[in-house]
């Protein structure tokens, strides 16, 4: 490795060139991130490696070679490698998969198979929610809808029966009309629909991203003036990024004001919706092991300390320059400033304690973030 | 939420205490504690506080706010939960807080009592500056009040009998006058605890500076009170047995005098730590649930009564080292009966029975099955990851060999049976959930390899298990590669 591989840039232009965090269990490549060389190839960037401040680049294919894995990192890294993943929702997948065959432990075994089942039912609810709002909306008093009687075949066909007239006028059958429902509650399910009871995965991860930063500037207000620096520029990252999530759900969440109009141009708006929802992925990726580090410490009574949030600020990601506006941009700019600043160099977080206990820790943070 | 709060789900929420946005927490907060008013439902709701604590103790939220709370805030660091009814310097029982503030009001100025309780009242919890002001007045009023309590009883034998009895045990008797001593210094122990910061205390000029510094403070108040500064870095600090490096550091500054008067008491605190915990951990081995939990315990134990008998050595306090090695020959008996003989044998029986009776991956079994195997599998993992953390700590105990040899064997043990797993399936008649399940069974396999000899170990098992279930998955048997080749490790 040479120091042409090394980027000392903390701020991204575009997200393929953050690239995903891979949820990693071998202590060297925890948080590291992978992302598409070109169509057949990938890289893995590891941050802080061999106690430097930049980021090294890997190629993927050198892995196992430049690094002692877990067993849990080599069927990882052969199925990333296999699928050529390099989005946020591939990764959870491939991810996910492998959790599930317990080389991470039976904690996390468990909780990949119902993040799976959520991932199925989270289809569903969406879906359900807006076959309800578009019968409440234009076919009112016609049917009575429960998850149930949608779950079930002759459920689906009173349903159909019942939008038909409403089909007509907006010029579609009814099959279709049903079908484009289905999809959109495809499309949308990681975000969900607001306003209903279920908070669907990413919807749940802006809740944890506000209290996470909430808690992190309550404590910066005693904490000593070093730590405290630290701790708000974490949150202040954390509450941008939450800002322009936030915005981006209210994009996607307009989308149900208008059903009518937005499921005859269906063809237009579903690629605007996979878009938005690509976009939140990318915009959330890797903040669920920031705050899982944090979790982790202080629910385990431990007193956060400079290498505790040194680990956690030196992995956030910062929203790449291509995605923000010319207004924020000088926000952002600062904010990497701050980054470059405060991150320091050597990670001790890495040295001290046997690979094992480490390993076990990765796990346990993993398992928080699934 | 209403009084009729469901207390089960409270517990669910637990679980989510971080997730939770904050002005929702404090509600939760306020509403587990309206409903801890309820004798009945308290046990349960302190249950779920002490889940939400973690959280509380970094966004704080605004709890009602009572004396009898700020009179708690100079020693709480000090206050604990006590495994054995015998005192321990530098700790305060929790269940001593009744009686001595009981006693406390019978025996305080009852006018300015009120005084201060009306003002706190009318204070906005917000208003830190107000709360700070009545804090240090009420601080003063029961310093005025315990003083001559504390003076009394160190000098009249039947007035200490009688505050004896007054406030049920020793124990109480002893946190009185740990109390009164906090209650003397509390604005200086407040401004030493602001310095420290919420961060765990570092060994270094700046902690030596800030020692000094609360030295000097409470110096002027009553010399021998600058104990109470020690037993707030003993209940801080990772290391307690380096406060002899922070203590030699003033000295060095020229206050040797200060360090001499505290030292002993400092070597009599640390050991009668170390002893309290070690009869704590031995207590623990009477219930044995995870052991992993417990193997931690015992390594951190371990190691701090390591670094503060070596401190004890330097000290020339050889009875109190006498007495922490007696007590480690006792953990050491425990260590070897609860958590390294018999692994070995509980390991493989625990294995044998996964990958015999349920193995739960991509097979249809029922809910039941399923969490069974998981079940097994989290007792195998505990039992392994025991003995390997347990050698952190085993050539100090002389173990070392003894847990070397356990996971040799254990290791052997699960390879051969992968390997025999794969070996035995029929090439020729095998099924697709045949197949599963040996995948699955060398998964498994795989996972506890690692965590008994390490990934490269296990790696080798994997790939040459992997191989020789691909070689049976190719339709055409003619095809498939040499299946001897493949499973050679």
């Amino acid at each position: 490795m040479t120091d042409d591989n090394l980027n000392t840039t903390f701020w991204p232009r575009t997200f393929q060139e953050r690239g995903v965090t891979v949820p990693f269990t071998t202590p060297a490549l925890a948080y590291s991130r992978v992302r598409a060389e070109d169509e057949e190839y990938l890289e893995l960037l590891v941050p802080g490696m061999a106690g430097n401040n930049g980021v090294y680049v890997i190629p993927w294919e050198a892995l196992e070679e430049v690094f002692r894995m877990s067993i849990h990192d080599r069927e990882l890294h052969e199925e990333i490698e296999k699928e050529l993943a390099a989005t946020p929702e591939a990764i959870r997948k491939v991810s996910l998969g492998v959790s599930e065959l317990g080389l991470a432990g039976p904690e996390n075994k468990r909780i990949a198979r119902q993040a799976i089942e959520q991932n199925e039912n989270e289809g569903l609810l969406a879906s359900y929610f807006l076959i309800n709002k578009f019968v409440d909306e234009f076919a009112q008093g016609r049917i009575s809808l429960s998850l149930d009687v949608l779950n079930s075949a002759d459920g689906q066909v009173q349903v159909r029966g019942a939008i038909s007239d409403v089909a007509e006028e907006l010029g579609m059958d009814s099959d279709e009309l049903y079908s484009r429902l289905e999809a959109w509650g495809a499309v949308i399910s990681p975000v969900g629909i607001p306003g209903t009871p279920h908070k669907a995965r990413m919807r749940a991860m802006l809740h944890r991203l506000r209290a996470y930063c909430g808690d992190l500037e309550e404590w910066a207000a005693d904490a000593p003036p070093e730590l405290a620096e630290l701790a708000e520029l974490a949150a202040r990252i954390g509450n941008r990024t939450e800002m322009i999530v936030s915005d981006q759900f209210s994009v996607i969440d307009q989308f149900t004001q208008d059903l009518g109009k937005n499921l005859r141009n269906w063809r237009k708006v579903k690629p605007e919706l996979q878009k938005g929802v690509s976009k939140c992925e990318w915009l959330l990726n890797g903040w669920d092991h920031v705050i899982s580090i944090w979790q982790t410490t202080v629910a385990e009574g431990e007193r956060p300390d400079m290498g505790r949030l040194q680990e956690m600020t030196r992995v956030i990601p910062l929203v790449p320059k291509q995605e923000l506006e010319e207004s924020q941009k000088q926000t952002w700019a600062d904010l990497e400033k701050d980054m470059q600043r405060n991150i320091r160099s050597g990670h001790d977080w890495i040295t001290g304690k046997m690979d094992l206990e480490l390993m076990l820790r990765l796990e346990k943070n993993k398992a928080n973030s699934l | 939420m209403s009084d009729d709060f469901d207390l089960v789900s409270a517990q669910g929420i637990s679980s989510y205490a971080f997730d939770i946005p904050e002005d929702e927490f404090f509600k939760l907060v306020a509403d587990l504690e309206k409903n801890r008013r309820n004798p009945e439902r308290r046990e349960q709701v302190d249950k779920v506080l002490n889940a939400l604590r973690p959280r509380m103790a970094i966004i704080q939220p605004t709890r009602k706010i009572t004396l009898q709370r700020l009179f708690c805030i100079p020693f709480e660091d000090l206050l604990r939960k006590p495994s054995r009814p015998k005192p321990v310097p530098g700790l305060i029982p929790r269940p001593s807080l009744g009686p001595v503030w009981t006693y406390l009001l019978e025996t305080i100025d009852i006018h300015q009592f009120q005084v201060l309780e009306t003002q706190l009242a009318k204070t906005p919890p917000t208003d830190r500056q107000a709360i700070a002001r009545i804090s240090r007045e009420f601080w003063k009023l029961a310093a005025v009040t315990l003083k001559p309590v504390v003076a009394r009883a160190q000098t009249d034998r039947s007035f200490r009998t009688q505050l004896l009895s007054k406030l049920g045990d020793e124990l109480s008797f002893f946190a009185l006058m740990d109390i009164a001593a906090f209650q003397q210094v509390a604005e200086e122990i407040e401004r030493f605890k602001t310095s420290l910061g919420p961060s765990e205390p570092q060994v270094g000029t700046r902690l030596n500076r800030t020692v000094l510094k609360a030295f000097q403070s409470i110096v002027e108040v009553d010399p021998p009170l600058i104990i109470t500064v020690i037993y707030i870095l003993m209940a801080r600090m990772g290391e307690r047995a380096l406060i002899f490096d922070v203590l030699r550091a003033i000295a060095e500054q020229g206050e040797p005098e200060m360090v001499k008067e505290i030292a002993r008491q400092t070597t009599s605190a640390l050991a009668g730590q170390a002893e309290n915990e070690l009869e704590e951990l031995e207590d623990e081995f009477d219930n044995v649930e995870i052991k992993e939990g417990l193997t931690r315990k015992v390594a951190s134990t371990l190691s701090e009564v390591k670094a503060i008998r070596q401190t004890l050595t330097a000290n020339q306090e050889q009875r109190m080292d006498g007495n922490l090695a007696k007590m480690t020959r006792r953990i050491t008996e425990k260590v070897d009966r609860e958590i390294i003989s018999g692994a070995e044998e509980k390991a493989l029986a625990l294995y044998d029975k996964i990958s015999r009776e349920v193995v739960g991956f991509g097979v249809a079994l029922d809910e039941d099955m399923a969490s069974e195997n998981e079940e097994l599998v989290e007792q195998l993992e505990d039992e392994i990851i025991a003995l390997r953390l347990s050698m952190t700590f085993a050539d100090d105990l002389g173990l070392g060999g003894k847990i070397e040899f356990a996971l040799g064997n254990i290791h052997k043990g699960i390879e051969e049976n992968a390997l025999a797993a794969i070996e035995n399936l029929d090439p020729f008649g095998v099924s697709d959930t045949e197949l599963k399940m040996a995948k699955a069974n060398l998964y498994t396999s795989t996972r506890m390899i690692e965590l008994t000899a390490g990934s490269e170990v296990a790696d080798r098992l994997r790939r040459a298990g992997l191989e020789k279930i691909r070689a049976y998955e190719v339709t055409d048997v003619a095809d498939a590669p040499d299946m001897d080749e493949a499973v050679e490790l």
